[in-house]
């Protein structure tokens, strides 16, 4: 037996007052973690895939939305634009690299992109099983895709017409898989990707079915084909303030820069995060006050125990040590718990932007925060113990055990 | 052994106590004996180190309690003193046997074996892995006496041990302190105004 031991069995035999203030610790904290680990998450999963992305070169419309769907390939894109405005761009001498990428097709909800080799090395992506495409057709896949559809080398995919599982589905658009990539922890992950001839080739046969059209198509092939987006990066990081508006202005194409759209984004978030964030650590201070009531209560209760335990010759530094011991054991017990409790919330969100986005989030590691999260519950522990711990250090056992 | 000599006491409240000397000589148990509103329980709180007189001085075992710290007056009661008080009172999150242990601990001692002796000699181990407040009034007392005991103290000082007792179990329970004390080495002092214990107590120092 010693003090500690205690005041733990003084916490369980009141089990219903402290799981009280225990329950709205683990809330508070809990909420305050998973926004935290929410968004650092999320950010870190932008940020990754932003790399080496100066600008976006797409169709008009709405720059966040051609951000989304080129970039994170999240949203639809805004439109098709021209190979040749495309080439004539990526000409300038202000681009330092520029990468084609056109959409069309799905299997299964996996979007299957169409994107010079360039691509892949953007997003350091690595073959683990078979080889690059080199015909029309041949398809690399994602990790997350292969795994989660169970696909290997030498399959055939049918593929869909459109961005959605149910768009109809192309008769001729049989790809077939060549090669694996290893996880990257990037956008390629769930993606399908097949040279840009491929998704060409099977949207001039599905768009112009008619023969005399098709004669005239083979004449002008070179001029008529058209791109989803250019991704670019640049020469001079001074290019970004220029050359987008350049773009704009000039050109019937839009140009956007990932990262103001991406911070916009982050803005219109942050509002909301911090919103909650405020609500959980009223939460937190209400956890404290329920702590302090408890601590409080118990005290006038226990009052003839603590004279008892004064008698027996334990110090007034004893006693109150071991009140402050109650409180922090409950709040440090509340930070874990709460902790585990935001970790499960991110599952939770995670199978849910799984579902509806193919993307996933999963991290268990520490973040900074959360250390201070750590202090300001041990901080609430300390705190709402205060008072009690001082009464109990000038309590007059004599005057209560006389009252007795 | 105790030695009070002109030993005062005054409330803020200017309620004024003068208390007879005392001489105990070792080896001797002492009934001190009371009506309602002499400062029985002011005595026991001087002669236990949990009040300081006004003036005059209190010599236990060769030490002067009045020039005492508080801590040192912690120190020595938890060596020195055992209390058993009028209503029986617990560390209620614990059971009777970590109650024991819990004194054992805050003076530095650990000895299950004591405890086991302690608790079989009062016949009240079976009810050792019980929380107190499952026991009835007579295993309280007990227990309490237990509680008293446990560290070895020199002196029991036992505060109206039998006020709301049957003149049989009054007996009862002055027989068993007074055999504990004897068991245990230890010297017994009792405060109370119940007249009915004169007739177990050689020495008796009336207020």
């Amino acid at each position: 037996m010693n003090i500690f031991k205690l005041s733990i069995k003084n916490i369980f035999n009141k089990p219903l007052s402290s799981s009280i203030s225990l329950a709205l610790l683990i809330l508070g904290v809990g909420i305050i973690s998973l926004l935290l680990q929410l968004n650092t998450l999320i950010k870190d999963q932008m940020d990754n895939n932003l790399r080496g992305i100066d600008m976006v070169v797409g169709a008009k419309g709405s720059p966040l939305q051609l951000i989304l769907s080129s970039v994170y390939h999240i949203d639809s894109p805004t439109g098709n634009i021209s190979f040749q405005e495309a080439e004539n761009i990526s000409k300038n001498r202000m681009v330092g690299s520029s990468i084609k990428i056109l959409y069309g097709d799905n299997y299964k909800g996996y979007r299957i992109v169409g994107a010079e080799k360039k691509f892949i090395d953007l997003y350091k992506g690595v073959i683990k099983e078979g080889k690059d495409w080199e015909k029309p057709y041949e398809v690399l896949v994602g990790s997350k895709v292969y795994e989660k559809l169970k696909i290997n080398l030498g399959d055939e995919l049918v593929s869909s017409h459109g961005l959605r599982e149910t768009g109809q589905s192309h008769d001729e658009g049989t790809f077939k898989v060549v090669g694996l990539l290893k996880p990257s922890n990037s956008v390629i992950d769930q993606l399908i990707i097949t040279s840009p001839q491929s998704v060409w080739n099977i949207h001039d046969d599905h768009d112009h079915d008619d023969e005399d059209e098709h004669e005239h198509e083979h004449l002008h092939e070179q001029d008529d084909r058209e791109i989803t987006a250019m991704l670019i990066k640049f020469k001079s990081p001074m290019n970004i303030i220029q050359f987008p508006r350049q773009i704009n202005e000039n050109t019937n194409l839009q140009a956007a820069v990932p990262s103001y759209e991406i911070s916009r984004l982050f803005k219109l978030f942050g509002f909301g995060i911090e919103t909650l964030s405020y609500l959980a650590y009223l939460i937190i201070i209400v956890s404290g006050f329920s702590l302090f009531i408890n601590l409080f209560n118990s005290m006038r209760e226990r009052k003839y125990e603590m004279a008892l335990i004064r008698t027996l010759g334990a110090s007034r530094l004893q006693l109150s040590t071991m009140i402050i011991f109650e409180s922090l054991a409950l709040t440090i017990s509340g930070f874990v718990l709460g902790l585990l409790f935001s970790r499960f919330g991110v599952m939770f969100v995670s199978s849910l932007m799984e579902e509806s986005l193919n993307y996933n989030l999963n991290s268990f590691k520490i973040l900074n925060d959360e250390f201070w999260l750590l202090g300001l519950s041990i901080l609430i522990g300390m705190v709402s113990s205060l008072i009690p711990a001082i009464q109990v250090y000038k309590m007059n056992i004599s005057k209560i055990l006389a009252n007795a | 052994m105790l030695k009070t000599k002109e030993l005062e006491f005054n409330y803020e409240n200017q309620i004024f106590f003068k208390f007879q000397n005392i001489d105990l000589k070792s080896n001797e148990n002492l009934l001190i004996i009371g009506d309602s509103g002499v400062g029985k329980t002011t005595l026991m709180h001087l002669l236990a180190g949990l009040l300081k007189s006004n003036s005059g001085s209190i010599k236990l075992f060769d030490k002067e309690l009045n020039l005492m710290s508080p801590s040192q007056l912690d120190s020595f009661r938890k060596n020195n003193i055992g209390i058993v008080f009028q209503r029986p009172h617990f560390v209620n999150s614990l059971t009777v046997k970590e109650n024991l242990q819990l004194a054992q601990y805050i003076a530095n001692k650990k000895d299950n074996n004591r405890i086991e002796d302690i608790l079989k000699n009062l016949n009240i181990f079976n009810k050792s892995n019980k929380k107190t407040n499952q026991l009835s009034q007579g295993e309280k007392q007990r227990a309490s006496i237990a509680l008293a005991i446990v560290n070895s103290p020199k002196l029991i000082l036992a505060d109206e041990p039998t006020s709301s007792l049957d003149d049989n179990n009054c007996a009862k329970v002055i027989e068993l302190l007074k055999k504990q004390a004897t068991d245990f080495g230890a010297q017994l002092i009792v405060i109370t105004h119940d007249s009915r214990l004169k007739k177990h107590f050689k020495n008796t120092i009336e207020l």
